[in-house]
């Protein structure tokens, strides 16, 4: 086996004394092959010493533009708020030689699986141990042309089935991996805080009876089509329809007087459909924001979105009682 | 005496998310674009030649005058190498972390062109 078959390595860079995180593994791939070093004044000693034990390339990241998806790491010597907080924003495995731990303004992104501190060369090392690791510091001699043909090689050269299998499962075990920490982050940082906030909304609206008192009021409309399509504009006023979605009091009072009604035959069947529409105008008003947010919407967007999407209902959900009346006349 | 000063280039898109956090990261040209997203970023035109940054000193944004209250240890070197401050604007309570300058005074509104300056007390 030549050293050029394996020109990417995987290296291991553990915490130095009083740094913080559990330690970062990082392998090159043809893509991901930069180490770039924000730290001023050159390149510094961890990101060189990343980059010739893994086979990939150390660059001045303040000199050099590299597009995010080639940076296998970020070196750093950060103050602790800026570069400690952009890099992990960003998902870029990001390696501190200064003692720095999470804090500022970005703090909520610097994580143990993305975030080392307080690393010197001596905390980089291959994961193979340092029996082989006589054989690269060859390569960073001519690092140019090394690298293109560790490019190439890989491809032609024949791989053993069992490395293959073991890559594959890797890969699908990694995959997995981040599935579930994708998971637990969404719940944790969107869903949770969603049902806390509804919840409180939910005791609010209750403890006050504002919702029900609303649905009273309402109720007498709902005996004639106008009334019907007051009723949907009214729930879908944009400062009420958050409110009255959860716990969904109108549509239960408006819904369950038009039910019996139309039971004793006092209304029309034909009454159902445009009630249906006109008491459900407010229905997922309170899930706008976090809807967006587990679409990963942006801050802006959300700001934008959510009034957008509540005025918006405004204007369809009247609409949508007048469709439903005409659609009713057939029934 | 004004010991560094120089003109904003460019306002990060984020900067002012930060800036309404009560932090302003201050990069001098050229840096990586993920860091020029939250900084203020600029050209320096004068620095003298020992960059301390004390306590008490100036720190004027476009006129808008701060008053240093707390230098962190590694802030006059990252002024010195990088251009780089990061400025904790009526945070008292804010742990003092190594790359960081605590100031009081208001938050400044850093517009492109804006000079800002660095200068001891007389």
């Amino acid at each position: 086996m030549t050293t050029r078959e394996v020109a990417y390595r995987t290296v291991t860079i553990r915490p130095g004394a009083n740094g913080w995180g559990r330690g970062l593994e990082l392998t090159p791939t043809p893509e991901r092959n930069k180490v770039i070093s924000v730290t001023g004044g050159g390149i510094h000693a961890v990101a060189q010493r990343i980059a010739d034990l893994s086979g990939a390339e150390a660059v001045d990241g303040f000199r050099t533009r590299v597009p995010d998806e080639q940076v296998l790491a970020a070196v750093i010597n950060c103050g602790g708020t800026a570069r400690i907080g952009v890099y992990p924003r960003k998902r870029i495995p990001t390696v501190d030689v200064f003692p720095g731990e999470p804090g500022g303004p970005l703090a909520q992104f610097i994580t143990e699986d993305i975030f080392v501190s307080a690393v010197g060369p001596d905390e980089v090392e291959l994961l193979d141990g340092p029996a082989d690791e006589a054989t690269p510091p060859a390569q960073p001699a001519t690092p140019a042309p090394a690298q293109a043909q560790a490019q190439e090689e890989p491809d032609t050269a024949p791989r053993g089935l069992l490395v293959r299998f073991g890559g594959a499962i890797g890969h699908i075990i990694n995959t997995f991996l981040a599935a579930g920490r994708q998971s637990i982050n969404l719940t944790l940082n969107t869903i949770l805080p969603f049902m806390a906030y509804v919840s409180l909304l939910l005791g609010v609206v209750i403890y006050t009876g504002i919702a029900t008192a609303i649905g009273n009021l309402l109720a007498p409309l709902s005996s004639n089509p106008l009334g019907l399509v007051a009723i949907s504009a009214v729930v879908a006023l944009p400062f009420l329809s958050p409110i009255l979605g959860p716990g969904a009091a109108v549509a239960q009072i408006v819904g369950v007087l038009m039910g019996t009604q139309i039971a004793t035959g006092a209304l029309p069947v034909q009454y159902a459909l445009p009630t249906l529409f006109a008491i459900d105008g407010q229905v997922g008003c309170d899930f706008v924001p976090v809807g967006l947010g587990l679409g990963e919407a942006r801050a802006e967007t959300v700001e934008i979105g959510v009034p957008a999407v509540l005025f918006s209902r405004l204007i369809t959900s009247p609409l949508a009682v007048i469709i439903a009346w005409f659609a009713s006349f057939g029934l | 005496m004004t010991y560094y000063r120089t003109t904003v280039t460019s306002v990060g898109p984020e900067a002012g998310d930060m800036l309404a956090g009560g932090v302003l990261i201050l990069y001098a040209e050229p840096l990586p674009d993920a860091l020029a997203d939250v900084s203020v970023v600029h050209r320096p035109d004068h620095r003298a030649a020992d960059l301390a940054i004390g306590v008490g000193d100036v720190v004027s944004v476009g006129g808008h005058e701060l008053t240093v209250t707390a230098v962190g240890d590694i802030a006059a070197k990252n002024l010195d190498e990088l251009g780089h401050v990061v400025l904790y604007v009526d945070q008292p309570d804010q742990k003092l972390l190594p790359g960081a300058v605590h100031a009081a005074g208001g938050l400044p509104d850093p517009q492109v062109g804006q000079v800002i300056e660095f200068r001891t007390p007389h």
